[in-house]
């Protein structure tokens, strides 16, 4: 991997791990201005991937990161994303918007007390992390919603926006709903906060600089509702103005996120396009929806490979033979590190991107 | 000082395990028994064929209640070379849950395994929701000299939120909203 | 498998609390009634005695003995480690103005060196008995004891680690058994700190002494 050098390089590496240890993508707008999306780490370090890929690069932390955008709440999505925004301290962070903070904050205030006195784990420590350090730094929340403008780079030879996509007013509405839900089954037990509802309320992204655009779709999901996930974005969004060229598949392929629509309307032919699998359980994505987007376009990219045999770790041989016996179905979640690292010249007409797969990463061929 | 040492287990020899501590213990025990038992003590001076043998034989005997019989080890249940993890529960299905299971030796990657819901204890059902905590063993186990491999579950049980808590925790959230703004 | 696992028949571990107790109060019926243990648990608990000075139960998996000044907490089964942690952190949450004033940590391991000769050149390493040659037929080392203090401006803790022959639990069988004391003065937040991270903290640092001890004598 080499060190980005020029200001005129829009940039995007997608983080993958192999589905259980979180995903992140490491953007630079240009002009030496960078913005993280969530974060991950490697298991066995516990360090924050995207802050050592920054480093790796040579960026300066501390004052060329921007913004961090956190597109989920729940830990599993965004592990070592407080390591990162205390390091990136010029940064401001960007979450979906919630229009009771209070309450919200109950939740979180609830489930943090909970591992410090180890009544079980945490499944909001990272956000109560960063919520602590906001506080401390005194610096407002950008709150993520339907069509707002989150980062702008202006300069005489280009321009660069982020845009948020998602969530909309609605699902931010019904979010109040589901906290006092999610207060009510697990504020007050020892139990682990699940978290298994839709993703309707994660940030999907849209970045245009110059004359082309990317779409980041996070892990939002097709709704019945016309006015929540990829319908509303497809029929409402305004700041979308013109067809992507790089588009990060959402929720891993699944066929609960995937919208013709946005193929149709949204993205160019043969977009490039990237996927992060997941692993465990029902394995994703699975061989026909890869089809279906190798029907789409010729370009597509997993960060590592898709569907591999899933043992459990290696212990001493008495102990494996007496826990193959008693479970059959145990398995690791394997850390699979895969990047997908994709740039472009800002001032360049034409929509070819220049691709580089690092660790795991490969082409998904027909 | 008391100290704080396991004075009593039967791992320790008796002989050279310091008693002192427990003798106002034993004097109450003695005296609230004292009409009714007969007490007997071994000859503080034999021990094991593995070192010299010398005898002194007591002037007086006493016979020890049942209180202060240690069990026979070799009569001890005990269990070793466990792998232990702890779990939380992820789904519950109609016959089976599905549970995030981290190995408490290596706290690096995780693991997933699927449980029969009958593997839970009938006391441990009340526990027994999403995101619940517990440990799986599996372990070799020694009941009295029978051994016999398990694997067992048992539910994590802990106190972690009183009146006092609940406060401070909503004091804090309190001084923590008031610091946090939109934009 | 490591050289502790090569050797070791038993593992057990007991938390002991020093401090003003009222035995009679631990009940196994309080226990359950609080939620610490299981309803059936509590039904089938092995009491040896309740009263106001001393209380002393067995309920399966975990020993329990109390005095108006000493609590001892005892379980020889490993799966049942984490689960006397969250019984000992649970009780003393609930009894909150109980005074504690020390906390010890034992990790007890029963070895098995499976034969005289490694038995006894166990011994002869840990202490040289050639000292004794001129007067003794024979000896042999019975019992070896180490004692470590760390004092720090707020506290006075101390490891202890005796070193011991036993046949009780395997032939040529040695004992390491290693008291980890941790005071109690103030802040009373200590004895959590000590029960809930202690306990996981000391119990590889035991082991890793054991190992040393082993890597150095070559058996």
């Amino acid at each position: 991997m080499d060190k980005l050098v020029d200001d005129n390089i829009f940039e995007i590496s997608l983080i993958g791990t192999g589905g259980g240890y979180g995903e992140s993508i490491v953007i630079h707008l240009g002009s030496k201005e960078w913005i993280v999306i969530d974060s991950c780490i490697d298991p066995k370090t516990n360090k924050s991937l995207p802050l050592e890929l920054l480093r790796l690069k040579g960026v300066d932390i501390a004052n060329d990161v921007k913004l961090i955008i956190c597109t989920h709440w729940h830990d599993d999505h965004i592990r070592g994303i407080s390591d990162l925004l205390e390091n990136c301290i010029n940064a401001r962070f960007c979450m979906a918007k919630a229009t009771d903070t209070g309450k919200f904050l109950q939740l979180v205030g609830l489930d943090h007390y909970k591992a410090k006195v180890n009544a079980t784990a945490s499944s909001t420590k990272e956000l109560a992390n960063c919520l602590k350090i906001i506080e401390e730094r005194k610096i407002p929340i950008k709150g993520a919603e339907q069509d707002k403008l989150l980062y702008s780079v202006s300069n005489i030879e280009h321009s660069t926006n982020v845009f948020s996509l998602s969530p909309s007013d609605l699902v931010i509405d019904e979010f109040n709903g589901e906290i006092s839900q999610l207060i009510t089954d697990y504020g007050q037990t020892n139990r682990k906060i699940i978290n298994n509802t839709p993703n309707e309320k994660s940030v999907a992204i849209y970045i245009a600089f110059n004359n082309h655009s990317v779409i980041l779709g996070s892990d939002l999901e097709l709704s019945e509702n016309k006015l929540k996930g990829w319908k509303c974005i497809v029929d409402n969004c305004s700041c979308i103005n013109s067809k992507s060229s790089l588009f990060k598949i959402p929720h891993h392929g699944s066929s609960n996120a995937y919208f013709k629509d946005v193929w149709d309307n949204l993205l160019i032919g043969d977009t490039l396009a990237n996927i992060t699998p997941w692993n465990r359980g029902g394995k994703l994505p699975t061989k026909e929806m890869l089809l279906k987007y190798l029907s789409h376009t010729k370009e597509l990219y997993v960060t590592s490979p898709i569907g591999i045999n899933n043992k459990p770790k290696k212990r001493d041989r008495d102990l494996q033979k007496a826990i193959y016996r008693f479970n059959k179905s145990l398995y690791e979640v394997k850390f699979d590190f895969g990047v997908i690292q994709c740039r472009h010249n800002i001032n360049q007409k034409n929509t070819n991107w220049d691709i580089e797969l690092i660790g795991k990463a490969l082409k998904v061929l027909q | 000082m008391q100290s704080t040492e396991t004075l009593d287990h039967w791992v320790l020899d008796h002989e050279f395990s310091i008693k002192n501590n427990h003798k106002d213990d034993n004097r109450l025990i003695i005296d609230y028994l004292e009409s009714q038992i007969k007490l007997e003590v071994n000859d503080p001076y034999q021990v094991s064929n593995k070192t010299s043998s010398v005898e002194k034989k007591n002037t007086e005997t006493y016979k020890v209640p049942k209180l202060f019989t240690e069990p026979l080890p070799r009569g001890m249940n005990y269990m070793t070379r466990s792998q232990t993890w702890v779990g939380y529960i992820e789904e519950i299905k109609n016959e089976e849950f599905v549970a995030k299971l981290i190995d408490i030796n290596d706290l690096t990657t995780y693991e997933i395994a699927a449980f029969d819901n009958s593997d839970v204890s009938k006391g441990d059902e009340e526990l027994f929701k999403l995101g619940a905590t517990f440990y799986w063993s599996v372990t070799f186990a020694n009941f009295k000299g029978q051994r016999v491999k398990q694997s067992l579950i048992r539910f994590k049980r802990s106190v972690f939120i009183d009146e006092n808590d609940f406060e401070e925790i909503m004091l804090d959230v309190d001084k923590l909203s008031k610091g946090l703004t939109w934009d | 498998m490591d050289l502790v696992d090569k050797y070791l028949q038993v593992e057990t571990l007991s938390v002991v609390l020093l401090g003003d107790f009222n035995p009679i109060i631990f009940q196994p019926t309080w226990l359950a009634n609080k939620g610490l243990i299981r309803l059936d648990e509590a039904e089938n608990a092995n009491v040896e005695i309740i009263h106001n000075e001393i209380a002393k139960f067995d309920l399966g998996w975990i020993y329990i003995e109390i005095t108006k000044s000493r609590c001892m907490f005892k379980t020889s089964m490993e799966p049942y480690f984490k689960p006397l942690k969250d019984l000992v952190s649970g009780i003393f949450k609930i009894l909150k103005e109980t005074p504690i004033n020390a906390i010890g940590i034992n990790h007890i391991y029963d070895l098995g060196l499976q034969d005289d000769k490694k038995y006894y050149k166990f011994g002869a390493s840990l202490t040289p008995l050639n000292y004794w040659e001129s007067d003794l037929t024979n000896p042999k080392l019975l019992q070896l004891e180490i004692f470590e203090h760390n004092q720090d401006e707020n506290n006075s803790d101390s490891r202890r680690i005796k070193i011991a022959s036993s046949d009780k639990i395997a032939t040529y069988g040695v004992i390491f058994s290693i008291n980890n004391h941790f005071t109690i003065g103030t802040p009373r937040s200590r004895i959590f700190e000590v029960l809930e991270n202690l306990i996981d903290k000391t119990r590889p640092e035991s082991k890793k002494i054991i190992k040393n001890i082993f890597s150095q004598i070559e058996l």
